[in-house]
């Protein structure tokens, strides 16, 4: 080892980032060359007097009281689990989408529940409509769910929907993680919305079958939503942001839902699909 | 499981509250330092600091569980700085590096023996020295300095949080120092201290 080397490994060496050979390499040197000893002693020395003398100045208490005040009244508007579905719409298109999902999602189960208590009447789609949307003009103002649960922990909130006596309520399979569940009361009904969990990256994909969806639940809404989908490739809602594509395989239903950050998984998404 | 006490406590909130407190919090010292070094004015640094609490918190649950959060938290305070702040602060000085070599060279050529140049310099000066002399560095010095020697970084979380190359970290850091025990061993002298009478 040179000079020129030794000088460029006596700052990494008072630092601790060598490796042990390298270590032992530069010893070998500065024990051998007083330039180069000198300069690794004053650097070291330097490091000492820094490390030891350098004060931090103290968080006043006031601010420190301010941030700690700040926070936890920060958490109170965070106590909605909801309010993330609404933080995600940046644009109308993606509250649009959002909407959609929850209508869908909606819709879905207010059917179920319907069929449980009185069969299925050729007015009520229009009803359940015009309730699914007073519900989510609830999710937006804040004043939704009346009874919630948000965990990690899926099978809490199988449980929690069980306690509120949906037992024998399916749970919609999907790749989406469930990590919350909303109990509603309307009129003299119970209502379930349920809380997929969402990351920046992630795709989203919900299957339905819709025969079985036709077969069981006579939805006006749904009916239509279906038939126009036959006849094309694909449906995208949310054009710009967050998209929503909704395919048909077969008698299946798939929606993927991107968030618009992942436009790889987007234009990769339709390739397949044209 | 007992759901009433799940539903009711949400335990998640709870949970993600102390996980903050405990993970976070410790670091608001260091945080404000940081803080002051970046804005050179403490009410700047006080929202500042605020600032960087508030995001940290709305973004707690896009900190990864057991990566570092102290970078986290530097990373989130020196991005608010760039967007908010970095238009109040002065342009960082320039310094040539010749003239830090130049000056150490001098140093060391007047003064030949490392044990002798540590003895002036701690039986010379003041705590408060050392805190002027780091004050007084060109900014980009003292920044990876006290990462390094005040925040115990590592070169390559330096060079990840300063977007610089890892042999930048090094070659500010050796010439930060260099630079550092040229003013320490001037604020020796200028304590009345005569080279000449030291040795025998
Ligand atoms: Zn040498």
């Amino acid at each position: 080892m040179n000079c020129k080397e030794a000088q460029e490994k006596i700052t990494p060496y008072i630092d601790g980032e060598l490796s042990k050979d390298q270590r032992l390499d530069l010893e070998k040197h500065i024990l051998s060359c007083n330039s180069c000893y000198y300069d690794f002693r004053v650097e070291s020395f330097t490091k000492k007097l820094v490390t030891l003398k350098y004060k931090r100045s103290e968080v006043p208490s006031w601010l420190k009281d301010k941030i700690l005040n700040q926070i936890s009244s920060h958490r109170k508007k965070k106590f909605n689990p909801f309010s993330y579905l609404i933080d995600l719409s940046k644009s109308y298109r993606v509250e649009f989408a959002w909407a959609v999902i929850i209508i869908v999602l909606s819709l879905f189960l207010v059917d179920r529940i319907l069929m449980k208590s009185t069969p299925i009447k050729e007015e009520q789609p229009a009803k359940m409509m015009e309730m699914i949307l007073h519900n989510y003009q609830k999710i937006r103002s804040n004043q939704f769910p009346q009874s919630s649960i948000f965990t990690s922990n899926t099978n809490h909130v199988k449980e929690f929907i069980i306690s509120h006596g949906f037992n024998d309520l399916v749970i919609p399979e999907t790749s989406w993680k469930l990590v919350g569940a909303g109990i509603e009361k309307f009129n003299d009904m119970k209502v379930v919305h349920f809380l997929f969990k969402c990351n920046d990256n992630d795709v989203y994909v919900m299957e339905m079958d819709v025969n079985e969806f036709r077969q069981k639940y006579n939805s006006v809404v749904m009916n239509s939503l279906f038939e126009q989908m036959k006849n094309t490739k694909y449906t995208i809602i949310g054009r710009d942001s967050c998209k929503v594509v909704m395919t048909m395989k077969g008698s299946t239903l798939v929606s993927h839902v991107i968030r618009h950050e992942n436009k790889e998984a987007f234009e990769e998404l339709i390739a397949a699909l044209e | 499981m007992n759901f009433d006490e799940e539903v009711f406590k949400r335990p998640n909130i709870e949970n993600l509250d102390e996980e903050f407190r405990k993970e976070a919090l410790p670091y608001m010292n260091a945080l404000y330092n940081f803080a002051l070094q970046l804005t050179h004015d403490s009410d700047d640094a006080a929202d500042l600091l605020q600032e960087t609490y508030l995001k940290a918190y709305r973004f707690w649950d896009k900190f990864e569980k057991g990566t570092n959060c102290k970078a986290w938290l530097f990373r989130i305070m020196k991005n608010s700085f760039i967007n908010f702040y970095r238009k109040n602060t002065r342009s960082p000085e320039k310094l040539d590096y010749d003239e830090i070599e130049e000056i150490y060279e001098t140093i060391k050529s007047d003064e030949q023996n490392p044990n002798n140049l540590e003895r002036q310099i701690y039986d010379n000066i003041f705590d408060d020295d050392v805190m002027t002399a780091i004050k007084t560095l060109p900014e980009e010095f003292r920044t990876v300095l006290l990462l390094c020697d005040v925040e115990g970084m590592t070169y390559e979380e330096i060079a990840d949080f300063l977007d610089i190359p890892i042999g930048t970290v090094r070659s500010r850091l050796h010439r930060a120092r260099k630079l550092l025990a040229s003013k320490l061993y001037n604020y020796a002298k200028s304590r009345g201290y005569n080279v000449d009478e030291i040795e025998p």
